[in-house]
C-alpha cells in the first residue's frame, strides 16, 4: 500500500511517499527547482518520490494533499467579511492564489502525480492535523501529547491533541487572525527580514538584545491567559486586509518605521528580537502545561510540529522546564512536513492500520529520505566539467583526510548519501569546518555563506561527548533543541559593555566565548546536532577521526549553500556552490577536489542575481 | 466600494464563533481563548466536493461589478461556474499585479 502526501500552495511545497507505515521518500520541491521556499505543486519531488518508491502512479493507493482548501475558502470569505471595503488586496490573492490554485488540486494534483484518472484517491487533511500526524506516527512514542503551531493552518494557529498508537485526535485550537507564527512573523517582518526565511535570523539576533519590549508587546500587541491561549489586538496589524504584517500602529508603538532590509541592524531590532523570543516561549511553555493537564497527566511524551516548532531555542527551554520528560520534534515541522503527516493519517487514522513504538527509536530514518547518488553519477558530473579530483582507496582514508582538512583550516563541502528533508542540514549537505578557530564564524559568513556577520553557527557533536560540551538534556539528532555550553568550556566575556557604545556586532561576533566559539552564541547557547553511527555513520566517523587527531568532537555544521539558495541536491548543485563561494575543499562520496586545483571556474552570469536574498 | 452587500447571507456560513475570532472585541471575564478543535476529517476531494463548496457560496455573493476584470472573474469562478465545464482558464492581468506578496503565504 503506497501513500503519497503533498504540501503546496502555502510555502515550502514537498512530496512524501510511504509504503505501509515506513517512510520510503520525502523531498522539498525547492531543492529540485533551486528557489527558496518555492511552493509549486511539486512535480519535481512527486517524480523523485515514485521513482525512489519504484513503482508509477497507477501503482498509488491514495493520494493526500495536507490542507482542507474548501476551510481554508471559509476563513477567507470570513476574513473578506471583516475587511469590509478595504478588500480589494484581499480579492487579488483570492483569484490568483485560491481560486486558480488552492481549489484547483483535484485537478493540479493528478497532472503533477502523472495520473489523470484519481477519482476516489485523492483526499485532503486539515492543515494542523497532517502537522500533528508528522509529528506523532514517525516519533518513538507509543502514546503522547502533540502541539502544533504555525502561521495558518486553515483556521487553525495553534492546536493541542493526544496521540495513542495509530490514532491522534486534536482537542482544542486557536483560530485565526489569533496567530504566534503570525506575531512573529510581523516581528520578522518588522525587523527588516523576509517572513519565512527570516525568521531563523530574528532568533539569532534575540541573544544581542535585551527583552526591554517584552510589557510592550503583552500589554498592546497580545493577550495571553494562563493556559497559554491568546488573542491578538488586531489593530496592529495590517495581514488582515493582504498588505503587509504589521501597520503604522505598530510602527508608532516602536519608535519608528519598519527597518529597511539589508540596511544595519540597531540596537531596537536586537531588543525586539530579545522581546518576541520571550513571548514565544512564554506561550509555548504555557501551552506545554495546558497540553499536560488535558492530557491528564497520562504521558511523560510531547511531540510537537508547525513552523513555530523549528524555534529550537524556544525548544531548548521547553526541555528545560521537564513539563515533559521527553520531546520530539519533527525535522520538517513547517509546512513540508505536512505532505509526510497526511500520508501517515491516512495509512494509520483512515484505514486504521496497526503503529509500532518501542518508546526508543524515531522512524523518521535520520529524515536523510532525499535522493541519492552513486559514485558513477559523481564522477560523471565531475568529468564533464573537467575538474580536478582525487579519488580515495577506502572510505577509512576518507574520514582522514577530512578530518586532518578540518584540523588545517580549511572550509569543506560535504556532499554524502541521501539528502536531508526538512530546513537542517545534517551531515549529508553540510558544510563543516573547525568549531574551535575564533574567526571561522565570520569568515563562514562573509566569505562563504555572503550572509549576515551576526548569524550563528550550529556544532554537530558526537553523541556520548555532547554532555562534555553542552548542557543538553537528552539527545538531538535534528539540530531542533538549543543548549548552553558547559561553563567549564566558558570564556568570559562582557556582551553589554561590548554592544554599548555601537550596533556593530562583528567585534562582538570575533570574541572568544569557549574553546569551540565558533559555535557558542554571544549568550553561551548553542543548536545543537547530536551525531551517532547509526543514522549517519559518514559523519560520525569524520567527527570521530577528528577527535582522535584533536581531541576535540565537535566540528561546525551549516548547510550547503548560500545565502538565499535552497540547500544542494545533487552533484552539479554542490560542485556549483563550491566553484561559486570560497570554500576550500569538496568532498562528495569518495572523491575529494581541493579549489586550489580545479581549472578556473566563469559563468556567463553572476550567481548573486540568481538568488534573491533571504 | 463594499465588494459584499447581504453580509446576512454570509453569516448563515461563516460561523458566529469565527466572526467574533476575526473581531477586536474585549476580552474580558474570558479565562481562555481556546476552542474546540475541528473534527478532524479527512475527506475525497474531487469535482462533487468542490461543486458542494460553489453551493455554498452561491447566494452568498451579490457583487457589484468591480472595474477590474479580475475581481469578477474571482467571484464568477467561485459562485457561478462548475469547474467541471471550465475549458479555458480565467484571462489573468499583467504579471506585476499577479504577483503575489511575499509576506502573505498564509492565503
Amino acid at each position: 500500500m503506497y501513500i503519497l502526501g503533498i504540501s503546496a500552495l502555502y510555502h515550502d511545497s514537498a512530496a512524501a511517499i510511504i509504503k505501509g507505515g515506513e517512510i520510503i521518500a520525502a523531498a522539498q520541491e525547492e531543492r529540485f527547482t533551486r528557489k527558496k521556499h518555492d511552493n509549486s505543486i511539486p512535480t519535481n519531488a512527486i517524480a523523485y518520490c515514485l521513482t525512489e518508491a519504484g513503482i508509477k502512479p497507477q501503482d498509488l493507493s491514495a493520494v493526500v494533499y495536507y490542507d482542507n482548501p474548501l476551510l481554508t475558502t471559509e476563513r477567507f470569505v470570513a476574513n473578506l467579511q471583516y475587511a469590509g471595503d478595504d478588500t480589494q488586496d484581499l480579492l487579488n490573492l483570492l483569484l490568483d492564489d485560491l481560486i486558480q490554485k488552492k481549489l484547483q488540486i483535484h485537478k493540479l494534483i493528478p497532472q503533477a502525480v502523472g495520473c489523470p484518472d484519481l477519482s476516489d484517491r485523492l483526499f485532503v487533511a486539515e492543515h494542523h492535523i497532517s502537522h500533528a500526524a508528522s509529528a506523532f506516527f514517525p516519533s518513538p512514542f507509543q502514546k503522547a501529547a502533540i502541539i502544533t503551531m504555525d502561521g495558518v493552518g486553515e483556521w487553525a494557529t495553534t492546536t493541542i491533541g493526544y496521540g495513542e498508537d495509530n490514532h491522534i485526535k486534536l482537542c482544542k485550537q486557536i483560530n485565526y487572525p489569533n496567530s504566534v507564527g503570525l506575531l512573529y512573523s510581523a516581528f520578522t517582518y518588522f525587523c527588516g527580514f523576509k517572513v519565512n526565511s527570516g525568521d531563523y535570523k530574528l532568533m539569532g539576533l534575540a541573544p544581542y538584545g535585551e527583552p526591554v519590549y517584552y510589557d510592550t508587546i503583552v500589554e498592546n500587541l497580545i493577550d495571553i491567559k494562563a493556559d497559554g491561549s491568546y488573542r491578538l489586538n488586531l489593530e496592529y496589524f495590517d495581514f488582515q486586509y493582504g498588505r503587509a504584517m504589521t501597520n503604522d500602529k505598530f510602527a508608532q508603538l516602536f519608535g519608528g518605521a519598519r527597518r529597511t532590509p539589508e540596511s544595519n541592524i540597531t540596537k531596537r531590532e536586537m531588543d525586539m528580537a530579545a522581546s518576541i523570543q520571550k513571548v514565544v516561549e512564554e506561550i509555548v511553555i504555557l501551552t506545554a502545561k495546558t497540553a499536560k493537564q488535558l492530557t491528564g497527566g497520562e504521558t511523560e511524551n510531547l511531540v510537537l510540529a508547525g513552523g513555530v516548532a523549528l524555534n529550537c531555542v524556544a525548544n531548548g527551554k521547553l526541555q528545560k522546564e521537564k513539563i515533559f520528560k521527553n520531546i520530539w520534534v519533527q525535522p520538517a515541522a513547517g509546512d513540508a512536513g505536512g505532505a509526510l503527516g497526511a500520508a501517515l493519517y491516512y495509512y494509520y487514522q483512515h484505514c486504521n492500520n496497526q503503529r509500532i513504538a518501542d518508546g526508543i527509536h524515531d522512524t523518521q530514518k535520520g529524515t536523510y529520505l532525499g535522493p541519492a547518488f552513486s559514485d558513477a553519477d559523481i564522477e560523471k558530473v565531475l568529468t564533464e566539467n573537467h575538474c580536478v579530483y582525487h579519488k580515495t582507496e577506502t572510505t577509512e582514508a576518507l574520514y582522514e583526510t577530512a578530518a586532518e582538512l578540518i584540523d588545517a583550516g580549511n572550509i569543506i563541502g560535504l556532499f554524502e548519501g541521501r539528502m536531508e528533508f526538512g530546513p537542517r542540514a545534517l551531515g549529508n549537505r553540510s558544510i563543516i569546518a573547525d568549531a574551535r578557530s575564533p574567526v571561522m564564524q565570520s569568515k563562514l559568513n562573509l566569505k562563504i555563506k555572503y550572509r549576515e556577520s551576526f548569524r550563528p553557527f550550529a556544532p554537530a557533536v558526537l553523541e556520548e561527548d555532547a554532555s562534555a560540551y553542552f548542557d543538553l538534556e537528552g539527545n538531538s539528532p535534528y539540530m531542533l533543541k538549543c543548549a548552553n555550553v558547559k561553563d567549564s568550556i566558558k570564556k568570559s566575556f562582557d556582551l553589554e559593555n561590548a554592544m554599548k557604545e555601537t550596533d556593530n556586532m562583528l567585534p562582538v561576533v570575533n570574541m572568544v566565548r569557549s574553546t569551540i566559539p565558533a559555535v557558542t552564541h554571544v549568550d553561551y547557547s548553542a543548536r545543537i546536532q547530536t551525531v551517532t553511527q547509526e543514522t549517519n555513520e559518514c559523519f560520525y566517523n569524520i567527527i570521530h577521526a577528528f577527535k582522535e587527531r584533536t581531541g576535540s568532537s565537535v566540528v561546525i555544521n551549516t548547510s550547503f549553500n548560500v545565502r538565499g539558495e535552497p540547500i544542494v541536491c545533487n552533484p552539479y548543485d554542490a560542485y556549483l556552490c563550491f566553484m561559486r563561494t570560497e570554500m576550500d575543499v569538496l568532498i562528495m562520496g569518495r572523491y575529494i577536489l581541493y579549489k586550489n586545483e580545479q581549472p578556473e571556474f566563469k559563468e556567463e552570469t553572476d550567481w548573486r542575481d540568481i538568488y534573491e536574498l533571504d | 466600494m463594499s465588494l459584499i452587500k447581504e453580509k446576512n447571507l454570509l453569516s448563515a456560513w461563516a460561523k458566529e464563533n469565527t466572526i467574533k475570532t476575526m473581531s477586536n472585541q474585549s476580552s474580558e471575564g474570558e479565562a481562555s481563548y481556546y476552542t474546540d478543535a475541528s473534527p478532524n476529517e479527512i475527506m475525497e476531494y474531487n469535482y462533487e466536493s468542490v461543486a458542494d463548496m460553489q453551493a455554498m457560496f452561491s447566494g452568498c455573493w451579490n457583487i457589484q461589478c468591480d472595474p477590474k476584470v479580475k475581481t469578477i472573474l474571482a467571484v464568477s469562478a467561485i459562485a457561478n461556474v462548475p469547474i467541471e465545464h471550465q475549458t479555458q482558464e480565467p484571462a489573468m492581468d499583467s504579471a506585476s499585479e499577479m504577483r503575489i506578496p511575499d509576506f502573505i503565504y498564509m492565503f
